[in-house]
């Protein structure tokens, strides 16, 4: 994702007009953190530079965009990353329950405390690059509201250290796997099996290919997450009740096209496609790694 | 059909496909994505996704990413947790009352409180009533009891029990998905008392509370015209002019017009008045009114600008979601969708009816209550409505 890197300081100022970015400046109340024009301009022209990358905007899509920013969050933002006094005074204020509040919950309890307070070092910007301080402030485009914003951050350090973590665990014992072969007492003498797991494969991974990002969203957070349906429906802006009803018409599609694979173009019976199903439930080493494309760029 | 016996119970072929489908689905998925699919959103992005705020293209490239990359379907698993205690930061805001009293976890208060409300005004009207009242006993009873007739005067009671409401979505457990449904018969009955702590934290309402949460959901702008009428018969017009505009969670009225109207409607309140909504923090306000009138403040009030509903409808309700996404609707089908707190856009709404109440949780999502009754609910910013039950 191109977007998705803060842009660098030797990156080209994207056009932002005087006006605008005065008016800007004004709505963001940038004023009250003692923050110049030209300074909170700057952070609004590195917000269009980082939503924008790889084209030049027009300048209507350039005031849309910075429009619809959170746009006191940003000079609070841009106030903090400029070592403003008074800005920082209120960040620690208001945001400083924030941070706290995700450090004293959930699994990863003991070391999101460790994170959170890690990320005032990185939110001063001890780092300094090519003699400037970096900021972790500067990383804000002020897309989201500061606090999300916050809990993303946070979020995203916990996952990373945990899966560091996992590298250095030791892998289970797992002969469930292994294959069958045919001095093993589970070799399937049945000769179409390993036929109908191929064809299975096929029409899982082909009708899988086929979902909408938002449906395959839902269906990995739901089977691979474990997630519950409330806490997917509030990451996903829905109610509980939808993201139900909605799972359950991704998974009847699913069967449905896979069905209609293994009968319209793998040509079985009706009996042959119960075969398959349960062959695949019964099959320990079924799974669609094989199947699958690997993911872009991964 | 084919027809097979697990137990007692008959299990048809299709069923048994449904099961199978599960069983493959979480085989293959929970092994499918371990590593990252190409470049991770950064933190800005993904919350702006959380909050609803991309476009429709982004948040597709956003969500095709997270379907194949384990880092960030855990990161969402985090947020997630993190996004039952907003419900809590916005309750303890010193704007967030209404959100708090519509928090699941603490809807049983609502009644409670509203009792005890009623009990010390009985208490503390009888003294005082009782000698001027030489009459026979009854009497002062009967006048004592007054406030509790919801069908006369629509006082505590009343907005307790819609305001319960309020944040239930309603279960269709024919829609619950079968990890609930096999779940739910045998809940209920055997809970150690552990499990009842955690359901209590985790918002899950007592037995005796689900009843009530399947009773029809009225959207919080609904309860607030409900309130501000019955305020209005109560309270003399001149405290009313003296009282300060209450902070809104999800919606605050205020009526600010000495002249106040007759009691009524919420049209016939626009007429000499304006309803003013707050988004969360309470530093964003938008008020509006009768002919489509329209203004913002940044600043909790001080200041207002004039905004261009581009209507001349009466604006009836509002919803603001955040200070930068406000839903307002009104007259004749009016919907109006800001997400940026200055240009307003007129959704389209398929039926000409006037829209009493909008609750919305973001850009995306908003149901519309019309006079009739009738609720509306979108998914899609207002592309699309469809009736809700």
């Amino acid at each position: 994702m191109a977007q998705d890197m803060a842009t660098q300081p030797g990156d080209p100022p994207a056009a932002v007009s005087e006006g605008l970015a005065e008016r800007l400046a004004r709505r963001a109340e940038a004023a009250r953190w003692g923050l110049e024009a030209d300074e909170f301009a700057a952070s609004l022209r590195r917000s269009v530079a980082y939503r924008f990358s790889g084209r030049p905007p027009s300048s209507a899509e350039v005031e849309q965009y910075l429009e619809s920013l959170h746009l006191e969050d940003l000079a609070l933002a841009c106030a903090c990353a400029r070592g403003s006094e008074s800005a920082w005074d209120h960040f620690v204020t208001a945001y400083r329950p924030i941070l706290l509040r995700i450090a004293s919950r959930g699994q990863h309890s003991d070391r999101a405390r460790e994170v959170a307070d890690s990320i005032y070092a990185e939110l001063y910007g001890l780092d300094e690059r090519n003699g400037a301080r970096r900021s972790l402030f500067d990383y804000f485009h002020g897309r989201s509201s500061l606090a999300g914003w916050l809990k993303a951050v946070v979020a995203q350090r916990l996952v990373d250290r945990a899966r560091a973590a996992r590298r250095f665990e030791p892998l289970p014992e797992d002969n469930a796997s292994a294959p069958a072969t045919p001095g093993s007492p589970d070799f399937e003498l049945d000769p179409d099996r390993q036929r109908f797991l191929g064809l299975v494969r096929q029409a899982l991974a082909g009708a899988l290919a086929e979902l909408g990002p938002r449906n395959k969203l839902r269906l990995s957070l739901y089977y691979a997450q474990g997630m519950k349906l409330a806490a997917i429906g509030r990451v996903l802006g829905e109610s509980e009740a939808t993201s139900s009803r909605k799972l359950e018409r991704t998974r009847s599609g699913l069967r449905a096209a896979v069905e209609k694979r293994l009968r319209e173009t793998d040509r079985l019976t009706d009996a042959q496609v119960d075969l398959c199903f349960e062959h695949a439930r019964t099959d320990p080493a079924f799974d669609l790694a094989r199947a699958l494309p690997p993911p872009e760029g991964g | 059909m084919l027809t097979f016996t697990v137990g007692e119970e008959p299990v048809t072929t299709s069923q048994k496909r449904d099961a199978d489908m599960e069983r493959l689905l979480r085989a293959v998925l929970k092994a499918a994505p371990q590593g990252t699919a190409g470049e991770c959103p950064d933190a800005d992005l993904l919350a702006a996704h959380l909050e609803g705020s991309l476009t429709a293209v982004e948040q597709a490239t956003v969500d095709a990413h997270i379907a194949g990359c384990g880092r960030c379907q855990e990161i969402l698993v985090v947020l997630s947790q993190g996004l039952t205690q907003d419900d809590e930061d916005a309750a303890t805001s010193p704007s967030g009352w209404f959100t708090w009293v519509n928090r699941p976890r603490l809807r049983w208060l609502v009644p409670i409180s509203a009792a005890a409300t009623l009990a010390v005004v009985f208490f503390a009207t009888r003294p005082l009533i009782a000698p001027e009242r030489k009459g026979p006993a009854p009497e002062v009873v009967q006048m004592a009891q007054t406030p509790t007739q919801p069908a006369e005067l629509p006082g505590a009671g009343a907005e307790v029990s819609r305001e319960q409401s309020v944040a239930v979505p309603q279960k269709n457990q024919a829609a619950i998905a079968p990890e609930r449904q096999e779940k739910a018969g045998t809940q209920a009955e055997k809970k150690p008392p552990s499990k009842v702590a955690a359901d209590a934290l985790a918002g899950v309402p007592p037995p005796g509370e689900r009843e009530r949460d399947k009773k029809p959901v009225e959207p919080v702008a609904e309860t607030m015209a409900a309130r501000v009428t019955s305020e209005e018969k109560r309270t003399p017009p001149a405290a009313q002019a003296a009282a300060s505009p209450p902070a809104g969670g999800q919606l605050a009225v205020a009526q600010q017009a000495a002249n106040k109207p007759a009691a009524g409607d919420a049209v016939r309140n626009l007429e000499a008045g304006f309803i003013m909504v707050s988004a969360p923090g309470g530093t964003v306000l938008w008020r509006f009114g009768a002919g489509g009138r329209l203004s913002r403040s940044g600043d909790s009030g001080e200041t207002w600008h004039e905004q261009t509903s581009g209507v001349t409808a009466d604006l009836l309700a509002a919803s603001a979601p955040s200070p930068a996404t406000c839903w307002i609707a009104g007259a004749a089908g009016t919907v109006l969708l800001t997400t940026d707190g200055e240009r307003w856009e007129r959704r389209q709404f398929p039926y000409q009816v006037d829209l009493v109440a909008v609750a919305a949780s973001n850009a995306r999502t908003a149901v519309v209550t019309a006079r009739d009754g009738r609720r509306f609910e979108t998914l899609d910013a207002g592309l699309t409505w469809s009736p809700r039950q």
